[in-house]
């Protein structure tokens, strides 16, 4: 996947920042030529969410049933749908102006820092999060639904019984990590370079799901009635509540399941979910599903290589060093250049947590004596 | 009709429709309502305008019941339909918001044009089929020739319970699984598929 596939993928998903709206939408308007690609990438990108609800199909159905008998003065049917959903629209408009100013934290400038941890809301508002910061999350209505405690954002369970789902995106920037309490009770870390949307409550009839890009450890509620579903890039993740790592960049080629505790389904997202075409994962294996044949591999895993991360750790046990350049760019945030294609399947095995990027350098230069040189955030490899 | 292969191209959904049949509407509605709202989240600009967009659609098939003779493929039918009322949405809030509102101007001019993309309307519309036809094909064998009976054929419960051996009660209670299981399944589908 190119970078602006990368992209594309996260404007078609929604989980795209402003900046990268903005670089896609320019590039597709640029020519027509990248129009035509975009659109085609589009309608597969729809049609591969053709299944994907979070409606209820009996009062909407309802809903058409009672419109048909219900006749508006002028003789005209409007569907009564229509006219609430109408109304509604009508004062969340009215409200948009309260709701944009209460919802502002501490946020400074209005323009966003590329390394800033950020919140975008429902109505496409973004709230830059600092660390050590107080944001709070509030509705239209002013109720608090989150607020921020340290490292870590809490929504809280209003108990409310909500017929629509909204979501809030969290992403996290390359060099950071940041911790998630959903309101079921589900504990989150977003790792470096990671978007994951997310329903600011859940329904009660609703199975949970939310959408990931990047990696992240869950530490899912338990509520055996509503499976909790991590949909990403192109697999989905089920569980009823358990203890899991899902690494999934964007720009690795294999997704990655690992579970710590309890017991998780991996499927592909085109199936429909049974036991026999899921894959069902035991504590200390991990599912390793390849994007471009869409199969998954079930295997022993080292469950400390996967989830040390969360301990700002970095363990390698002879991995390439192809696939640990993106590891240490996302936690160094860092830019690595590498011009020796023979060090790309050379293995390494170490462990990292304090050392800064140099001695990183330093290390692996024991093992493989590689000729680099660190310019601030580039290091280049000759 | 093939069998064993449901047909849902043909006239008998339609003639259903047209005799007032609301067992065909509801087929109908619940085979298509979530993927005619994501098919018209994909051409709208304000996501929250789907579902009304869509329900409107079914309202229209509805009224029109009696008049739908130069409908030959109801998959294209509500696809276009809810297409077309996409298009209009667009129109309707450009005139309001242009104005107003810069990043809602870009977006607009990009689904504008992607609505208007012919190849990417083939491909929503032929996988909206194949979706369709694997959801009907996903319902247990017995229960799926009773119901294609009922629902495809307009059998009566009687005549179908007459032609497969079976008793009226069984008939009504696979056909009350089938819509079971395809509520289910629908529902299913949304974390699932």
């Amino acid at each position: 996947m190119t970078m602006l596939d990368q992209k594309i993928y996260k404007y078609l998903r929604g989980t795209a920042t402003s900046k990268e709206e903005k670089e896609v939408q320019d590039w597709i308007v640029s020519s027509d030529q990248n129009a035509k690609r975009f659109f085609e990438i589009k309608a597969k990108y729809v049609a591969s969410t053709l299944d994907e609800t979070d409606v209820d199909l009996d009062p909407s159905f309802q809903g058409i049933v009672n419109a048909q008998k219900t006749t508006s003065r002028n003789g005209r049917r409007l569907p009564l749908a229509i006219l609430k959903s109408a109304a509604i629209l009508t004062i969340l408009v009215g409200l948009g102006f309260i709701f944009r100013n209460t919802i502002v934290d501490s946020r400074t400038a209005p323009v966003i820092p590329g390394d800033a941890i950020i919140l975008q809301l429902e109505n496409g508002n973004i709230e830059v999060i600092s660390e050590g910061g107080e944001a709070k999350v509030v509705d239209s209505e002013g109720n608090v639904l989150g607020a921020q405690q340290g490292a870590q954002l809490v929504y809280k369970n209003n108990g409310t019984s909500k017929e629509e789902i909204t979501y809030n995106t969290l992403t996290v920037p390359y060099g950071k990590r940041f911790d998630l309490l959903l309101s079921d009770g589900t504990q989150i870390t977003l790792n470096s370079g990671t978007s994951l949307k997310y329903p600011v409550q859940f329904l009660k009839t609703k199975n949970r799901q939310v959408f990931l890009d990047g990696e992240a450890f869950f530490n899912v509620a338990k509520d055996s009635l509503n499976p909790f579903i991590v949909n990403t890039n192109g697999l989905n993740v089920r569980v009823l509540g358990t203890k899991f790592n899902l690494s999934s960049y964007p720009e690795d080629q294999y997704v990655n399941t690992t579970l710590v505790e309890g017991s998780v389904s991996v499927y592909n997202k085109q199936d429909t979910f049974d036991s026999s075409n899921a894959s069902l994962l035991e504590p200390g294996f991990k599912a390793e599903w390849n994007k471009y044949n869409k199969q998954i591999l079930v295997e022993e895993a080292d469950i400390a290589m996967h989830t040390d991360w969360l301990n700002g750790k970095i363990i390698l046990r002879h991995v390439p060093f192809k696939n640990i350049v993106k590891k240490l760019e996302r936690h160094y945030n860092v830019e690595i250049v590498n011009n020796n294609p023979e060090l790309d399947e050379e293995l390494f095995t170490a462990s990292f947590d304090v050392e800064t990027i140099d001695q990183v350098f330093k290390t692996f230069n024991l093992t493989y004596e590689m000729n680099y040189k660190i310019n601030d955030r580039q290091i280049i490899i000759n | 009709m093939k069998k064993g292969q449901p047909n849902i191209n043909n006239e008998f959904f339609l003639s259903l429709l047209e005799k007032g049949e609301k067992c065909a509407f509801e087929t109908l509605f619940r085979l298509y309502y979530t993927k005619l709202v994501n098919i018209a989240k994909g051409y709208l600009v304000y996501h929250q305008e789907a579902e009304n967009i869509v329900q409107s659609v079914f309202l229209k098939l509805w009224e029109n019941k009696g008049s739908l003779k130069e409908v030959t493929n109801i998959n294209n039918y509500l696809y276009t339909m809810t297409k077309n009322s996409c298009l209009d949405q667009l129109k309707h809030e450009k005139v309001k918001r242009n104005y107003i509102d810069n990043s809602y101007r870009i977006k607009s001019e990009i689904q504008y044009k992607f609505i208007q993309d012919e190849a990417a309307s083939l491909l929503l519309e032929n996988e909206l089929e194949s979706k369709i036809i694997h959801s009907i094909e996903l319902l247990p064998e017995k229960c799926k020739n009773i119901f294609k009976k009922s629902r495809l054929e307009g059998l009566k419960h009687s005549e179908i319970a007459a032609q497969m051996g079976v008793s009226h009660k069984t008939v009504d209670n696979h056909i009350a699984t089938a819509l079971r299981h395809m509520r289910f399944h629908l529902r299913e589908f949304i974390s699932i598929s």
